[in-house]
C-alpha cells in the first residue's frame, strides 16, 4: 500500500533500458529506421528480448514521426496489451514514462517501449513548422509563428521580472556547451565563452544562436518494467520515484496559443512542483542532479525556479557561478543539454538522466547520482520525473 | 462606435492569411470594418481573448461582443532577426508585441513603423489596423509616438 500522497507506480517501476539512434543533421534514413534502431537498442539494453515487450508509447508533433505500431511490427513485438501515441511537444517524454510505470504497476502491462523518433533537421523542422489550431490565426499573420519567438517573450519577461540580463541566459549556455565537451553524441561541441556568447547574432531578441537546442535527426528510446523484474536484469534498475503533469489554467487554444497566459516568468514547473515532490516524498535539496528540458537557455532557468532548485530570480547567479556543473552542488543538463546533444523533444533529457543515475555515464559521470529530475515542456504544460537508485 | 486608427501607409510586407473559422468569423468582421471587439462573459462580466465558444474563466455559455479602445500596456515583444517563416522573410527584422489591453485580455500584432530600442514594459501602446495584400490585420504602435497620428484613413 503506498503512503497517501504517493501514486502505485512511483517506487514501484523502473527504467531498465535505454537506447539510441545515431544523431545527425542528416541521417539519409527513414524515421522508422531511426526508431527501429534506438527500440531495439534500448530493449537489447534492458537484457530483455522483443518477445517480452508489450506496451508501446510515443509521440510525435505535426505528424513528424511513425506510429507506435510501426515500430512494433519492426521489431516483431509479439501482441501488445497497451500502447498510445500522442500528438504532443517536448512536453511528452516524463509522462509517457509515467504512464508507462502507470501500465506495468496496474497490471496491464509487464515491460513497454517508450520512444521518440524523428528527421527533425533534414525533414520536418519543428522551428519553421506552422501547427494547425484554432489561435493560430491571432498570431500567424503577425509573423507569430515560430517556437524561438513565443520563448523569445517569455525569456524576455522572466529577465525583465527578475532583473537578469542576457548574461543570465548565457550562463546556461556556457556551462552545458562545457559538458558537450565530454559527450561524443553531441552535435554541437565547440568550446563557448560568455564573450563568444554576447558576440553571436540574435536569431529572435533577446535569444541568439546558442540559446537555442539544435534540430537534428535521431531516436531514443527507454524501456520500464517493474521493479521487481528490474532488479534480475544486467543494470542497475532506475527507479520511477515521483511523476506530475501540470498544465495550467488557460494553457490556450493549441500548442503555442500563449496569450491567455498570465505570467510569461513562470512556466508549468511551478505549477506540479508540489504534486512532483509529494509522489516522490523527496524535495529539491534530496536531488544529486539535474536534467531540465532546455529547448531555448531561458527554459533551465525557469525550470530551476519553478521545481525550487534556485530561488525566485536566482537561477542566473545559480548557474553563472558553477553550481550546476560537474564540481557544483546540482549538476545540470549532464550530456550538454537539448541545446548540445540535438533536439529529440526531451526524450535525451530523459534518457541521460536514467545513464547517470545508473553510474554509467563514463566520461560524463558526475559523482553523486543518487536521484536525478527531469523535466519536459517549456511553458503552459509539461510534466516531470524523479528517478532514483534502487535501495 | 469607434474605430481603431487605420495606417494606411504600412510598407509592403508578407501575408499569411489567418486561418478564420466559425468561431472567430465576426471578430475578423468587424475588424475589416476598422472596429476591435473583444467577447465579454455574460455570467463572470470578464472580456476574454481568443474568441472561443465559452467564456475560458466561468465556462459559461453567454457572451457579447463590445468594443474596445485598442489602448493597453506592452508586456512582452520579440525582434526577429531570422526568417522563421518564408512569407515574411522580406519583413526581417520586425517585432511582435504582446499587449495587455485596457479590457483585461493580451492581445499580439506586428510593431508598426517603429523602432523597437525604445520599448520598455509597460510602454502605452495603441492597437491599429493595417492592410497587407488587402487582408485586415491587427497591429500596433506606441500610443505617444509620431505613428499615433500618422497614415490616420477612414475605413
Amino acid at each position: 500500500m503506498s503512503p497517501p500522497g504517493r501514486p502505485a507506480f512511483c517506487g514501484t517501476t523502473a527504467i531498465v533500458g535505454v537506447g539510441y539512434s545515431d544523431i545527425s543533421r542528416e541521417s539519409g534514413r527513414s524515421v522508422l529506421s531511426l526508431a527501429a534502431e534506438a527500440g531495439a537498442a534500448a530493449i537489447a539494453d534492458s537484457g530483455l528480448g522483443a518477445a517480452d515487450v508489450d506496451g508501446v508509447l510515443s509521440f510525435s508533433l505535426g505528424g513528424d514521426s511513425v506510429p507506435g505500431q510501426a515500430v512494433a511490427t519492426t521489431l516483431a513485438l509479439p501482441q501488445l496489451s497497451y500502447a498510445a501515441d500522442l500528438s504532443l511537444g517536448g512536453q511528452a517524454p516524463c509522462l509517457l514514462v509515467a504512464q508507462a510505470a502507470m501500465a506495468v504497476a496496474s497490471g496491464m502491462a509487464k515491460v513497454v517501449l517508450v520512444f521518440r523518433a524523428l528527421n527533425g533537421r533534414s525533414g520536418q523542422r519543428v522551428g519553421r513548422h506552422r501547427t494547425e489550431g484554432p489561435a493560430t490565426q491571432y498570431r500567424y499573420p503577425a509573423g507569430l509563428s515560430a517556437w524561438p519567438q513565443y520563448q523569445a517573450l517569455w525569456a524576455r519577461r522572466y529577465l525583465l521580472e527578475v532583473g537578469g540580463g542576457p548574461e543570465a541566459l548565457g550562463a546556461v549556455a556556457v556551462a552545458q556547451r562545457r559538458y558537450a565537451e565530454a559527450n561524443e553524441r553531441a552535435v554541437v561541441r565547440r568550446p563557448l565563452t560568455m564573450d563568444a556568447y554576447l558576440a553571436a547574432p540574435y536569431v529572435a531578441e533577446p535569444f541568439r544562436v546558442p540559446d537555442c537546442t539544435t534540430e537534428v535527426d535521431g531516436a531514443c528510446a527507454v524501456v520500464v518494467t517493474s521493479l521487481e523484474r528490474a532488479r534480475d536484469l544486467p543494470h542497475p534498475p532506475v527507479v520511477v520515484a515521483g511523476a506530475a503533469y501540470a498544465a495550467g489554467h488557460r494553457s490556450g487554444l493549441d500548442i503555442g496559443d500563449v496569450l491567455a497566459w498570465p505570467d510569461y516568468s513562470r512556466n508549468f514547473t511551478h505549477l506540479l512542483a508540489d504534486d512532483l515532490w509529494r509522489s516522490a516524498g523527496l524535495g529539491p535539496a534530496d536531488m544529486s542532479l539535474a536534467q531540465i528540458y532546455d529547448c531555448f537557455t531561458s527554459t533551465v532557468l525557469m525550470g530551476l525556479e519553478g521545481l525550487g532548485l534556485a530561488e525566485r530570480g536566482q537561477a542566473g547567479p545559480f548557474v553563472a557561478s558553477g553550481e550546476t556543473g560537474r564540481a557544483g552542488r546540482l549538476p545540470t543538463n549532464t550530456n550538454g543539454g537539448l541545446l548540445c546533444e540535438g533536439y529529440l523533444h526531451g526524450m535525451n533529457t530523459l534518457a541521460e538522466a536514467a545513464i547517470q543515475v545508473r553510474g554509467e555515464a563514463g566520461e560524463r559521470q558526475v559523482a553523486r547520482h543518487e536521484s536525478c529530475v527531469v523535466t519536459s515542456g517549456a511553458l503552459v504544460d509539461g510534466s516531470a520525473l524523479v528517478l532514483s537508485a534502487a535501495p | 462606435m469607434s474605430s481603431l486608427p487605420l495606417i494606411a501607409d504600412v510598407a509592403e510586407g508578407g501575408l499569411v492569411p489567418p486561418a478564420i473559422d466559425p468561431d472567430s468569423r465576426w471578430w475578423w468582421e468587424a475588424l475589416e470594418a476598422g472596429e476591435l471587439l473583444l467577447p465579454r462573459c455574460d455570467n463572470c462580466a470578464k472580456a476574454f481573448f481568443p474568441p472561443t465558444p465559452r467564456c475560458p474563466e466561468c465556462g459559461s455559455p453567454g457572451w457579447r461582443p463590445e468594443p474596445a479602445g485598442g489602448d493597453g500596456e506592452l508586456y512582452s515583444w520579440v525582434v526577429t532577426h531570422h526568417p522563421f517563416d518564408p512569407a515574411f522573410a522580406s519583413d526581417v527584422p520586425y517585432t511582435v508585441v504582446v499587449v495587455t489591453l485596457a479590457e483585461g485580455p493580451r492581445l499580439a500584432g506586428r510593431l508598426l513603423g517603429e523602432d523597437p530600442g525604445e520599448l520598455v514594459a509597460g510602454t502605452a501602446m495603441q492597437a491599429v489596423t493595417y492592410r497587407v495584400a488587402g487582408q485586415a490585420l491587427l497591429g500596433f504602435v506606441s500610443a505617444g509616438g509620431e505613428q499615433g497620428t500618422r497614415g490616420r484613413g477612414s475605413t
